[in-house]
């Protein structure tokens, strides 16, 4: 009888553990300039290129694209729709709207933090309070109604954000431009990658163990519940973490897309269904993803392109090639 | 697995220590590898003199032609760190930006020497000439600079001054139409160039505009400054508003450059382009060559 | 009412009330139990509270008045897990949402019995293949669940259902969505698991015929509250059935003594309206 067995589990796993460590080689070994890692042992600038840059870089891209992905397995677990992604109850919309107006206004630093990325999760964070209010009643929260308000909350934030780029002077206009793009920020630290991981690794541990209540949450929720599931309590805390996690990836670098949304449909794809796999694999598999696209977006010939446009044009034809196959849904 | 994986994602980290400052040679008097990440201070730096020491420019940097053949280190707004890094420059200098701020802060963690100065009114532009040449040791070639353009300015300001102001109107973009207020260079360059701005004062460089307020301010004269460099205006943009007298007496002209408006070494010859278009009859306006 | 206590009751519901919103009940003062090794099923018309009634004996719902007891205890008490480990429920339907096969569902089944993280010991995988074969699902285990036909999932859901080691099984219309065979042979299964394994199986539904001649015994509920409540013979009469479902019928007797009930249509005027909340 076909099923997870631990032999596969640590098989996959490896597998694609290996793949970040290769990805990480490849992520250090190639860029816009031609430093190569093997040349950074000798040479005090190719050393700081890709240490102290493109090393960063990737595991900031590691942590931002397995974060991603495995926020998208629990949207699409808990809401038992194929098409959700990270975004869909309205983070990526506050966030921008939260970004925008900090570069409008020009808001300072606080307390330490950047303005804008701060602003950002601060939009996050406003927008998933008013989401799980509005669609919640009492502790039942409804899927399909989250779905709803969440789509029309990033409409409205689209709306708003492109209000404020009516009225933003013109100089203003590129800095916008480029956040909402999405890309893995230029200043990069030890500290931030460091402090995203560690938010990451909170978020991750906190859904992982869920493995077995998002498998049941496919048969439906009556159906999980009968089976002994709390799943108004597993909802509950898949929605928030999975909502505070992807917040947090949208304050660093700015709604990146496709991650979310693809990477957890090729897993599926590659190695099933069943949540026990497929969350912690999301998390080694979105690394890849977005680590992948990040070096590709580095080494574009003609110019660094944002790796949001990246991971569009990885993601799309691969996600298009899916639904040929039919593995996206029954 | 996971552990494993971020055990070793954690030893690569730690054998990256934080910055050093070894890769920074101090900028003394004279250094050798200069790298713009602005045009205007590209266009500065050869200047003043300093252009044989240019290593690297923005893909935007075009003038002068020289430039053009310098190896490219990213966008207006987006410095490619990585490619910067590995010019091993002396010092960095540009114009500050919000967009460029990060990768500047990451070039100065990494240790490198990097001058920014901001540039974005004529006065801005005199102290960034001033302290650009200071830092490269061309003070020399920054004073005359100077004097240069406080002589063209000194120049048509005083021969406009006795003249009737006819109304202008400058803009730098179509769909939506941004012009220019007062508060702005090219708002600045046309009161000395003896016009008058038909924007009034705001608190914006560039304030958004529509046909129907062009019509109503009834501007005698329209500077374009949308085809950046490209000398071929876009008559037919205007031309079918004849209400608007600059249309209708063919004063619509297209600014053969972005120097016009761009704050930059050559302002000076850029105030002689526009008084040429608000006073031909006392400015001559030709293609002027290369100064 | 029931029938005398030759049979343990599995399941008691004394009293029993509730509405989806305040001042409309959907179910008024009922009474009812479930008893070992006996199909029992429940019947009336649509709105007649059937579907809430069971997922209140499921412990899906809770109800605003009365209580219900699972072999003794209140299930109000009971954890979710504990009552999972006694009462299975197979839904009406399954929309299965990812590409899981039948026996990973099966395997599901096993969830009260395993710990938080999931990990399945010999012993569950055991339990399902015994569950797969009962429900004679064993050579479909392989095949992922949304590719099935109707006949094929339900009896995969019945697989899962037993899985779970249940002493009460509650099916909600198990055959609406069925061609005949196919609700011929659930029926089937059903049955012998009642007889072999002395399972309590509640069996909500609309096809009384059907109920006649399978179960034990039939409830009847309409307006939320129990009308009837005995043996098919006793229950299902010409009366009965027109005072609940507002039709006039009567009752054929075949050859074989199965008996079946007809819709009258030999015109005895509009039948009464039964009017539900």
């Amino acid at each position: 009888m076909k099923r997870l067995t631990p032999a596969k589990w640590i098989g996959v796993m490896a597998a694609l553990a290996a793949g970040v460590a290769a990805i990480a080689l490849v992520g250090t070994a190639v860029g816009s300039s031609g430093a190569r890692p093997w040349s950074a042992l000798s040479d005090e600038t190719a050393f700081t290129i890709v240490f102290k840059y493109r090393l960063l870089k990737v595991l900031l891209a590691v942590a931002v694209g397995g974060s991603l992905a495995v926020c998208g397995v629990t949207f699409q677990a808990l809401l038992r729709n194929p098409l959700a992604d990270p975004y869909i109850l309205g983070v990526s919309g506050g966030a921008s709207f939260g970004a925008m107006v900090a570069i409008w206004v020009g808001l300072p630093a606080v307390l330490g933090f950047p303005a804008v990325p701060a602003a950002a999760f601060a939009g996050a964070l406003g927008t998933i309070f008013l989401v799980y209010s509005v669609a919640g009643r009492g502790s039942r929260v409804s899927p399909h109604t989250l779905l709803l308000v969440g789509v029309i909350a990033n409409a409205f934030f689209a709306a708003g954000v492109k209000f404020i780029w009516s009225r933003a002077a013109f100089t203003k206009r590129d800095e916008m431009v480029n956040w909402i793009m999405g890309e893995l920020p230029e200043n990069i630290s030890l500290t931030t990658v460091a402090a995203f991981a560690a938010v990451s690794l909170l978020g991750v541990l906190v859904m992982i163990p869920r493995a077995k209540a998002f498998n049941l949450m496919s048969l439906g929720e009556d159906a999980a519940s009968s089976l002994g599931e709390d799943v108004e309590r597993t909802k509950l805390v898949g929605f928030f973490a999975a909502s505070l996690l992807t917040a947090a990836a949208v304050a660093v670098s700015g709604p990146i897309g496709f991650v979310g949304l693809v990477v957890p449909h090729l897993l599926r794809l590659a190695f099933g269904p069943d949540h026990r796999l497929l969350l912690p694999a999301s998390v080694l598999g979105g690394g890849i993803f977005l680590a992948l696209a990040d070096a590709v977006a580095r080494s574009a010939p003609g110019g660094a392109l944002p790796v949001g446009v990246v991971t569009a044009v990885l993601g799309c034809p691969f996600f298009l090639y899916l639904l040929k196959r039919g593995g996206v849904s029954g | 697995m996971l552990a494993a994986l971020f055990v070793s994602a954690a030893i690569v980290e730690r054998s990256s220590p934080p910055a050093r400052s070894d890769l920074a040679t101090t900028a003394g008097a004279r250094p050798g590898r200069l790298v713009s990440i602005t045009p205007a201070t590209t266009e500065i730096l050869f200047a003043i003199g300093a252009g044989d020491r240019v290593v690297g420019v923005t893909r935007y940097c075009d003038w002068p032609p020289e430039a053009k053949a310098l190896p490219r280190i990213g966008e207006f707004n987006r410095p490619d760190v990585e490619a910067i890094v590995a010019l091993r420059p002396d010092l960095i200098l540009g114009t500050p930006s919000p967009a460029n701020r990060p990768a500047v802060e990451k070039l100065q963690s990494l240790g490198l020497a990097v001058a920014v100065h901001k540039a974005s009114t004529i006065d801005e532009l005199k102290s960034a000439i001033a302290a650009v040449g200071r830092a490269t040791g061309e003070e020399a070639g920054a004073r005359r600079l100077l004097l240069e353009i406080t002589r063209s300015f000194r120049d048509v300001a005083e021969r406009a001054k006795p003249l009737k102001r006819p109304k202008v109107l400058f803009v730098v973009s179509h769909d939506p139409i941004y012009a220019a207020s007062p508060g702005s260079i090219p708002g600045r360059l046309i009161e000395l160039a003896g016009g008058r701005n038909v924007v009034g004062d705001s608190k914006t460089e560039y304030v958004p505009f529509t046909i129907e307020q062009a019509i109503a301010a009834a501007p005698e004269v329209i500077i374009d400054a949308t085809a950046m460099g490209d000398v071929k205006a876009n008559p037919g943009y205007w031309a079918r508003w004849r209400d608007i007298p600059a249309v209708r007496d063919g004063r619509v002209h297209a600014a053969s450059g972005d120097y016009v408006y761009l704050p930059g070494p050559r302002i000076g010859r850029g105030l002689r382009e526009i008084a040429g278009l608000i006073h031909p009859e006392v400015f001559v306006r030709g293609r002027e060559g290369a100064e | 009412m029931s029938p005398a206590g030759t049979r343990a009751a599995v399941i008691e519901a004394t009293g029993v009330g509730f509405g989806y919103r305040a001042g409309a009940p959907v179910l008024r003062g009922v009474d009812f139990s479930l008893h070992a090794g006996e199909m029992t099923a429940l019947v009336g018309p649509n709105g007649s509270g059937k579907s809430t009634l069971l997922k209140i004996l499921a412990g899906l719902l809770t109800a605003d008045a009365g209580a219900v007891r699972l072999e003794g205890e209140e299930l109000a008490g009971l954890s979710r897990r504990e009552v999972a480990r006694r009462v299975a429920v197979v839904p009406q339907e399954t929309q299965i949402s990812l590409s899981f096969t039948v026996g990973e569902m099966v395997l599901m089944g096993r969830s009260p019995y395993i710990g938080y993280l999931g990990i399945e010991a010999r012993a569950d995988v055991a339990a399902s293949r015994e569950a797969m074969e009962r429900a004679d699902v064993w050579q479909l285990r392989d095949r992922l669940v949304w590719d099935l036909s109707g006949g094929e999932k339900q009896r995969a859901v019945i697989a899962r259902a037993l899985a779970q080691e249940p002493r009460v099984m509650l099916l909600d219309e198990p055959t609406t969505f069925l061609d005949l065979r196919h609700q011929v042979e659930v029926y089937a299964i059903i049955s012998s698991l009642v007889r072999s394994s002395g399972l309590a199986v509640l069996v909500v539904g609309h096809d009384i015929n059907m109920a006649a001649r399978h179960c034990d015994r039939v409830v009847m509920l309409s307006g939320g509250a129990v009308r009837a409540d005995g043996a098919p013979a006793e229950v299902l009469t010409p009366e009965s059935i027109r005072e609940v479902f507002g039709l006039p019928a009567r009752i054929e007797t075949l050859s074989d003594g199965t008996r079946l009930v007809v819709h009258d249509s030999a015109g005895q005027g509009p039948p009464p309206v039964e009017a539900n909340s």
